[in-house]
């Protein structure tokens, strides 16, 4: 145990600040080694709040470490690392930096003890997360602008609920919540838009397939996670998430079913997988929060994984849309071979990480007889294989041949690819490690004859309703509408709208303007202008007549008597 | 070395695509031999079958009822997958849009913008929303 005096993640931001100064040979490798030793780091961090400060009068904790905020700090500082290890060959300077501040804002929330704290971080985060959407090139632009729009706006929620907060109780403590008052929503919010929660989930899959091969890889990690663990804190057992989770899930699957992009399937696949979580968060049994943590765990190593594969095929290929590859195994076996093991994760199939983290999310709506939700769980659970679990390593690898034959992925890539294949299969094989890590103690046991059999059943007859319905799995190149229509049709259209009418409008009473401002001049000139009545010259005899006409009307008047 | 070789994959992109499309039409080639194929299926068949038989050996017990019914969660995720491919398909026909369909504006029928209102920007692609500072 050592006592740092500030918070671990400080060091992967102050290095975010660096990297992008230094010459490449010292750029890579503190990429990789930053975080590692942050990782360190957060294991050797005493339990409970280590640092503390005053400011503004507020009294903050930047870092309480628990079993949960460990657990987040050390998939993500685990992620940044092989994601590094991934991105070696990545030459946008901006994107290696960008991404370590992602990470190391990730990392401060997750050692967060108040909630000022944690909205520096999250803010941190957003403006990271933009700058590696950025890097993905010219065409990511504007979806990075609206990435930042949604970001700024989810953190301005959190901001006022902060506020709220501040103002209603005095204190700014990261505990448990509930939704019952108007700041404690305003939290929830803005959390949740972070999350990738209805209305607002469009930023994900329109953001982060614009990253660049190695910048998705980092997008998929850590927004959706951070969010995950802040409501993991802040508001367990909340009920309206099994809602909001569950239609997340069935977004994802429904939207991935008809999206073409490799990573944009992979990001739908994201949403569904983060509604699985916030499902078992709303549910809120000491079982329940545990599959979502370790879920969550789980989810950042397949997901990367499978990210990773995707950014393979693209730096190799150029090519990002299933209608354009297929039967690249030959080509690229390890690659496919990644892809296969993050694909079986994501099915929960038995013997990978993902089956003794999801089955206990499944487990827990079981014992609280939630039928409803149970059910709906386990369709989600067989759609698995219609996006990432099968739809994309089946159109990418295998399928038909495209005729591609690149060459296999770099070395840096492969071994990134290994670390975490490997960590799908360990985890699987070796659940005790990642339950004695979870954020309470438990004894569950994911592997009985009985769970292994139905599991078995429900992905292979899956599969085999996936390989029957082949033809209906791929659709033409098309997009999907879905919120985002709002502000980026309608929005855009009322805009254009409003500022052409307002053109129109101010031309209109400029014109008016114009035409009454030329006639007052008309007037006065006709009035006063040299030739105007009032400015004209006159006779002297004439003005002698006037002097004798108004005297003598001064005399008659005089005579009549009318003056006395 | 390797910077070099990461700069040659970008620029590729665009043109690769159609050069990939010209490869394909000229040699298309199965996955495998219908012959793998084939045994492929069987594998599947065989897996199966194995699955569901096991249930007589293993029976769960259920939560709800309905799933402790014969072979519960072969024939539930099979229909689950049929019902979730239905669904997509009757969204699709409501959300599904040209690729090309942000790329261009709304029209809201009043076209003869007044003057002063800046001409949409080719560069701005996908979209009108604007562009990185």
């Amino acid at each position: 145990m050592i006592d740092l005096g500030f918070s671990p993640a400080l060091i992967m931001i102050v290095g975010a600040l660096l990297v992008p100064a230094l010459p490449q040979f010292l750029r890579r490798p503190l990429c990789v080694l930053l975080p590692a030793a942050t990782l360190v780091l957060v294991w050797l961090l005493p339990a409970g709040p280590s640092v503390q400060l005053s400011f503004l009068g507020l009294d903050l904790v930047p870092v309480d470490a628990d079993r949960l905020g460990r657990l987040f700090a050390t998939i993500f500082a685990l992620m940044a690392t092989v994601g590094a290890v991934f991105a070696w060959q990545q030459p946008s300077r901006m994107e290696s930096g960008a991404a370590l501040g992602y990470a190391g804002g990730a990392i401060g929330i997750t050692l967060a003890g108040d909630l000022v704290t944690l909205f520096v971080f999250w803010e941190l985060m957003a403006v990271a997360s933009t700058m590696v959407v950025w890097a993905g090139g010219p065409q990511a632009r504007a979806a990075g602008l609206r990435y930042l729009a949604i970001h700024l706006l989810g953190g301005v929620i959190l901001m006022a609920g902060v506020a709220g907060e501040l103002a209603a109780t005095g204190q700014v403590a990261f505990t448990a919540m509930q939704a019952d008052s108007l700041p404690h929503w305003l939290i929830l919010i803005g959390v949740l838009v972070n999350a990738g929660a209805p209305p607002l989930s469009a930023w994900l899959p329109d953001a982060y397939p614009e990253g660049s091969w190695s910048g998705t890889v980092f997008l998929s990690a850590f927004t959706t996670k951070t969010a995950v663990f802040v409501l993991l804190r802040g508001f367990p057992g909340e009920e309206v998430l099994i809602w909001v989770g569950l239609y997340m899930v069935f977004y994802g699957l429904v939207y991935a079913f008809l999206e073409t992009d490799l990573r944009r399937i992979l990001a739908y696949a994201i949403v569904n997988q983060v509604g699985f979580m916030i499902v078992a968060i709303g549910i809120g049994t000491e079982l329940a929060l545990n599959g979502a943590a370790a879920h969550a765990f789980v989810h950042i190593v397949y997901k990367g994984l499978l990210m990773m594969t995707a950014g393979a095929v693209l730096y190799r290929t150029g090519l990002r849309n299933i209608a354009d590859l297929g039967g690249l195994f030959r080509a690229m076996p390890f690659t496919a071979g990644c892809a296969v093991i993050g694909g079986l994760t994501t099915m929960a199939f038995p013997l990978t990480s993902g089956f003794v983290a999801k089955s206990m999310i499944t487990a827990a709506a079981e014992e609280d007889h939630m039928t409803l939700v149970w059910l709906l769980l386990e369709v989600a659970a067989a759609g698995a294989v219609l996006h990432a679990g099968l739809k994309y390593p089946w159109f990418t690898f295998f399928q038909k041949d495209s005729g591609l034959r690149p060459r296999e992925a770099p070395l840096s890539m492969t071994l990134a690819m290994a670390a975490f294949a490997g960590l799908c299969i360990g985890i699987g094989l070796f659940p005790g490690p990642l339950y004695a890590m979870l954020p309470a103690a438990t004894d569950f046991s994911p592997y009985s004859w009985s769970k292994v059999m139905t599991q078995l059943q429900l992905v292979l007859f899956a599969a085999l309703a996936f390989f029957l319905l082949l033809d209906q799995m791929r659709p033409g190149r098309t997009l999907s509408l879905d919120w985002d229509w709002f502000y980026r049709r309608l929005g855009d259209a009322l805009g254009k709208e409003f500022s052409s009418r307002t053109v129109t409008g101010a031309k209109n009473v400029e014109r008016d303007l114009g035409v009454q401002l030329a006639r007052l001049l008309e007037r006065l000139y006709r009035h006063h202008g040299p030739d105007g009545i009032l400015a004209r010259t006159h006779t002297t005899g004439s003005m002698v007549m006037w002097v004798a006409v108004l005297l003598t009307a001064f005399l008659l008047l005089g005579y009549l008597g009318v003056l006395r | 070395m390797a910077k070099s070789r990461t700069t040659r994959a970008r620029p590729k992109d665009r043109g690769q695509k159609a050069r990939a499309a010209a490869t394909r039409t000229a040699t298309p080639r199965p996955l495998a031999q219908p012959r793998t194929l084939r045994r492929l299926w069987g594998v599947l068949a065989g897996a199966l079958l194995l699955v569901v038989l096991a249930n007589f050996a293993i029976t769960p017990k259920g939560h709800f009822g309905i799933d402790g019914s014969f072979a519960f969660f072969a024939w539930f995720g099979f229909l689950s997958c049929l019902a979730l491919v239905i669904l997509g398909k009757v969204i699709g026909v409501f959300v599904r849009r040209d690729e090309s369909y942000y790329a261009t504006g709304l029209d809201l029928g009043d076209d003869d913008a007044a003057p002063g209102v800046p001409a949409p920007d080719p560069d701005a692609a996908d979209d009108g929303a604007g562009r990185a500072p």
